[in-house]
């Protein structure tokens, strides 16, 4: 499947030949925040059911918003605390940036490279709601 | 073993999902409320996450593949993830009979639209309105199957969109993907064609979910106990879901499908009525 990149200055075309790109870039954020994730939440369930010699993971998330959650979960990084859960927590974490991280590159794409003033309006509209209820809302 | 049992309950709603296209949360939370008895809300914020997974793994390949449409899924995304914070908010607001029923109303309702399944287009739509056209929803892809490359333009923007809200309202308020649904707007209100609906559809599930998510999260309604083995297990389940799926006769999976559908939408509705 090669494509030439030729770009197609006419703007009526409207689609320049690097979307093909931005479509590569999405779809590896996309494999690698699972991939991520599943390995982050496997080999800490493993790491818990070794720790505690079962496989219930009878712990409960603090009821706060992304924000907080990261910066707990790095604070015991960084503290020396890191323990099984946090593993589990970041495999969590690692899901809920992937779309979100996706979201950002479609936003720098539709700015920054297509040039196309609508998209990225449409883009940061999404990444905004999304930023206020992960990481603004209490 | 409670863990394994919820990972083995998700492998078969993941499996099931994949194999019928509808997605593995629509056969989870009444699996993982009627047979393990878990909390609905709680069942719903576990759903939701792995919705996530599930829906990022596929739409990875199908973006790659050139047949979502990038344009189109964020111009719908805008509807449908504001749709999904209020169906969070209402399901975390209501009382479980409640969630009930309307969950059940729902797989009723699938198993209805499934009866009579609509043929999806043939020809692609070549017409557009000057909102969709200005909203520039068009695009192409490359056809494996018949080794053409198809142009296609979507149209009736403004009326797609009001009806995304709806269908992210489900999802937030359910903590399925909701595709289905989605699919049949896009294909036979947008009309766009058949690849393009399920790989756009599956795309812009993601962040929808995502944003139902983050009001479960806030809510501390994600229990790691019930959330690691279902996520895990749905993204193993609709892995395989799709190799299976090659083996098996469509109208077969699709007659089983419906008979699971109608029975665990009776219970659910019975259980919102109380009598289960």
């Amino acid at each position: 499947m090669s494509s030439n990149v030729v770009r197609d200055d006419d703007p009526k075309g409207g689609e320049t030949r690097l979307d093909f790109d931005m479509e590569i870039v999405i779809s590896y954020v996309l494999i690698t925040g699972v991939v991520i994730s599943l390995i982050l939440l496997v080999a800490g369930t493993a790491a818990y059911a070794i720790a505690h010699h079962s496989l219930a993971l009878a712990y409960s998330l603090p009821q706060v918003n992304l924000y907080a959650f990261i910066s707990l979960t790095f604070v015991h990084l960084f503290t020396g605390v890191f323990t099984a859960k946090d593993v589990i927590n970041l495999g969590i974490i690692a899901l809920m940036l992937t779309p979100y991280v996706r979201v950002l590159f479609s936003a720098i794409y539709f700015g920054a490279i297509e040039h196309n003033m609508k998209y990225t309006l449409f883009t940061t509209f999404v990444l905004t709601v999304l930023t206020y209820s992960l990481f603004l809302r209490l | 073993m409670t863990t394994i049992l919820i990972f083995v309950i998700s492998i078969a709603a993941g499996m099931l999902g994949a194999m019928t296209g509808q997605g593995g949360g629509v056969l989870l939370v009444p699996f993982l409320t009627l047979i393990m008895r878990v909390d609905v809300k709680t069942a719903i914020a576990a759903s939701i996450v792995s919705v996530i997974a599930t829906s990022s793994g596929s739409a990875s390949a199908y973006v790659r593949d050139r047949l979502s449409n990038v344009k189109i899924g964020m111009y719908l995304e805008m509807f449908t993830i504001i749709g999904a914070l209020v169906g969070a908010a209402i399901t975390l607001r209501s009382g479980g009979h409640f969630i009930y029923m309307i969950f059940g109303l729902v797989l009723l309702a699938s198993f209805v639209a499934l009866w009579f399944k609509p043929d999806m287009g043939e020809t692609a739509n070549l017409k557009q309105d000057r909102l969709s056209a200005f909203l520039e929803l068009h695009g192409e892809y490359y056809d494996q199957a018949t080794g053409k490359t198809v142009a296609y333009k979507g149209t009736r923007a403004a009326f797609g969109g009001t009806l995304m809200f709806g269908a992210g309202l489900i999802a937030g308020m359910l903590g399925i993907g909701a595709g289905a649904l989605k699919v049949l707007i896009h294909d036979l209100v947008m009309e766009l064609p058949p690849k393009v609906s399920t790989t756009t559809s599956n795309f812009i599930i993601g962040v929808t979910a995502l944003a139902g998510t983050s009001a479960y999260l806030a809510a501390g309604l994600i229990k790691p106990s019930i959330a690691v083995p279902v996520i895990v297990g749905v993204t193993i389940g609709s892995r395989f879901g799709t190799r299976v799926l090659v083996r098996l006769t469509n109208a077969a999976v699709r007659k089983f499908f419906m008979v699971v559908l109608f029975i665990l939408g009776s219970e659910m509705v019975l259980r919102g009525l109380g009598v289960l």
